[in-house]
């Protein structure tokens, strides 16, 4: 088979054959101490001697370029064959060589560029199974290039001699081996958004210093756009004379950490305003039921029971997650201390949002409280019938309809029952942009009540503030049909 | 003081009904309150006051929009929040009035927001 690849019908060896000029002298090639191949100006085989094809354990077929001979496809190889078919000279460059794709031969593989007086007309390559260090090399290669991390290399002036699969998927980019500079980022940014020039990079920091550089983040932005938080770890290499060589960098993909750090500080944030505003429903409970009790006692008394109430809704919020919490929960909760069997409690499927929620829990704290003081709770065997349904008004908003029904408590004092309360019910109504309407029947107290379904939802942490996708334009918002303002 | 009217935007009943209580206290002719962003939207389109306090969220929804109706109607108007003043975008400048609150601090909003230069 040797014979029949070195004669010129094999098509492999045309120049040869129409009387140009050998790209190498066949003789001196099967003479090589070593495996030998003549490549043309764009890299494909046109000759080699037994001992490649010993190496590679077939003959090159035409158009065959190295690459496809070697039989790996690694970043390694392909980094190669383009050097090949740029005519750069390579030295000891780590390869593969597979004769089959679990099989594979640690080379050292060298290219020189021929000329025909100015032209370039191909290159000579010549390799060799290579034992230690290089061996050693290309098995480092060949694994790191498997590993997630994007790792890659540079010589002593920062020119890119090796990255990894990694390194090219999070780059989105190719660098060219022995020509890029010390980053494959398309573009590099600053925390602070500034563009960092690649000549400034932690990377050029770490040769030009002479030292590894931590600590320092980055923003790479791919040619597509896309961007990506990184930690370089660029650290200096040194043979084993002490003589600085290159660097290696492993660039770690921290966006993940950078969108956790941001929720983080927007959680804080808001659970500062939460507090702030929990602080301020307190203080404003505290102001009016201290408006609205005449003795200390009676304050006291008042005070803690809101305050416990409003604390109920809050573990309200916190069992729904900040999210909706279903009408018949907050109900539930604002008569945990009374059996079953003194209520009769159904209706609708209803969510409401947190703020919302809180508002029609301390108004069922209110009629809880009243029939507790005053209505069917006041005694052994009074019931209370709480029934609602849900309906789609004209304006394609849902509304609860909600009637309380009192019965079998003592004689009802209308007189007794008119104070605070039934204001603080009616306020908290109105505020929902909905009505309350009380009358004292003579075996109990009738309420009805209407208010919208809001289900606010806002999420956790809160998604950030988009006027364009809540807000109507204000021209468009002036329905007279709808509730208005309330006017007190 | 000629009779003042105030919007009140407040989604919370329980601070809305105390502020109300303060005001009229602090001798405003009428307070118009609204706890939702439809509502408030409408209010501050409507007009018929002299200044306003705005809670920064109604709902979990943001109210800038009352905002820039007010501003673009030249109302003179707080903000009414417990967020940090760099939650305020372009309206960091407009007075807030923060949460929780003393009373001093609603008259002191109050005053400001209707000192004569912008007053009736």
């Amino acid at each position: 088979m040797v014979t029949a690849f070195s004669e010129a019908q094999n098509g492999l060896d045309m120049k040869q054959a129409d009387g140009s000029a050998q790209l190498f002298p066949k003789d001196a090639l099967r003479l090589l101490p070593t495996a030998a191949c003549v490549c043309d100006a764009q890299g494909r085989i046109v000759d080699c001697n037994d001992k490649a094809i010993g190496l590679w354990g077939r003959a090159p077929a035409p158009g065959d370029t190295w690459e496809t001979v070697s039989g790996d496809s690694s970043q390694q190889t392909r980094n190669f064959q383009l050097l090949l078919e740029a005519g750069r000279p390579q030295a000891n460059a780590a390869l593969v060589v597979r004769i089959a794709p679990e099989v594979g031969s640690l080379i050292l593989a060298n290219s020189e560029p021929l000329w025909d007086g100015d032209e370039r007309v191909g290159s000579i390559v010549t390799f060799q199974q290579s034992p230690g260090s290089a061996s050693g090399r290309a098995v480092l290669w060949e694994t790191l290039d498997v590993l997630p991390a994007a790792i890659y290399t540079t010589d002593a002036e920062g020119r890119i001699t090796f990255f990894n699969k990694a390194a090219a998927d999070l780059w989105g980019a190719t660098p060219e081996i022995g020509a890029s500079l010390w980053c494959g980022s398309w573009k590099l940014y600053r925390p602070d958004g500034s563009l960092l020039p690649l000549d400034q990079c932690p990377m050029a920091v770490a040769i030009r210093e002479r030292r590894p550089v931590r600590d320092v983040e980055a923003i790479l932005e791919r040619p597509d756009g896309s961007r990506v938080a990184i930690l370089p770890h660029p650290t200096p290499l040194y043979d084993p004379s002490g003589a600085f060589v290159g660097a290696i960098n492993m660039l770690v993909d921290i966006t993940h950490q950078k969108v956790a750090d941001e929720r983080h500080i927007l959680f804080a944030r808001e659970l500062n305003h939460r507090v702030k505003n929990a602080l301020a429903t307190v203080y404003a409970i505290a102001m009016q039921t201290l408006r609205y009790t005449d003795s200390l006692d009676s304050f006291r008394e008042s005070f803690s029971s809101r305050l416990l109430a409003l604390s109920g809704a809050h573990d309200l919020l916190v069992r729904c997650q900040w999210q909706e919490t279903p009408l018949k929960t907050i109900i539930a909760e604002a008569l945990s201390s009374f059996g079953p069997g003194r209520l009769d409690v159904e209706g609708d499927e209803a969510e409401f949002g947190p703020r919302a929620t809180l508002t029609l829990a301390m108004t069922f704290h209110e009629l809880v409280t009243n029939a507790t003081r005053f209505g069917a709770l006041a005694n052994a065997d009074g019931r209370i019938s709480i029934r609602w349904q849900v309906s789609t008004d004209s304006e394609g908003e849902r509304k609860v309809s909600l009637s309380w029904r009192e019965a079998g408590g003592p004689v009802v004092d209308a007189a007794a029952q008119t104070g605070f309360g039934s204001r603080l019910i009616n306020h908290n109504l109105m505020a929902l942009g909905g009505s309350f309407h009380a009358e004292f029947a003579r075996d109990g107290l009738r309420c009805e009540m209407v208010f919208p379904v809001i289900n606010e939802a806002p999420g956790w942490p809160p998604a950030k503030p988009s006027i364009s996708s809540t807000v109507r334009p204000s021209g468009a918002t002036a329905d007279p049909a709808s509730p208005g303002g309330q006017v007190l | 003081m000629p009779e003042t009217s105030i919007l009140l935007i407040e989604d919370d009943p329980a601070i809305s009904m105390i502020v109300e209580e303060m005001m009229m206290d602090l001798g405003m002719g009428t307070v118009i309150t609204a706890g939702r962003l439809p509502a408030a939207l409408e209010a501050a389109a409507n007009g018929g006051f002299d200044c306003a306090i705005v809670d920064l969220k109604l709902h979990g929804q943001d109210t800038f929009e009352v905002a820039r109706i007010l501003r673009q109607r030249n109302i003179p108007f707080a903000f009414f929040t417990g967020y940090a003043a760099d939650s305020l975008r372009e309206y960091a400048s407009q007075p807030v009035l923060p949460k929780p609150f003393a009373e001093a601090d609603l008259k002191g909003i109050l005053d400001h927001l209707l000192r004569p230069v912008n007053g009736a």
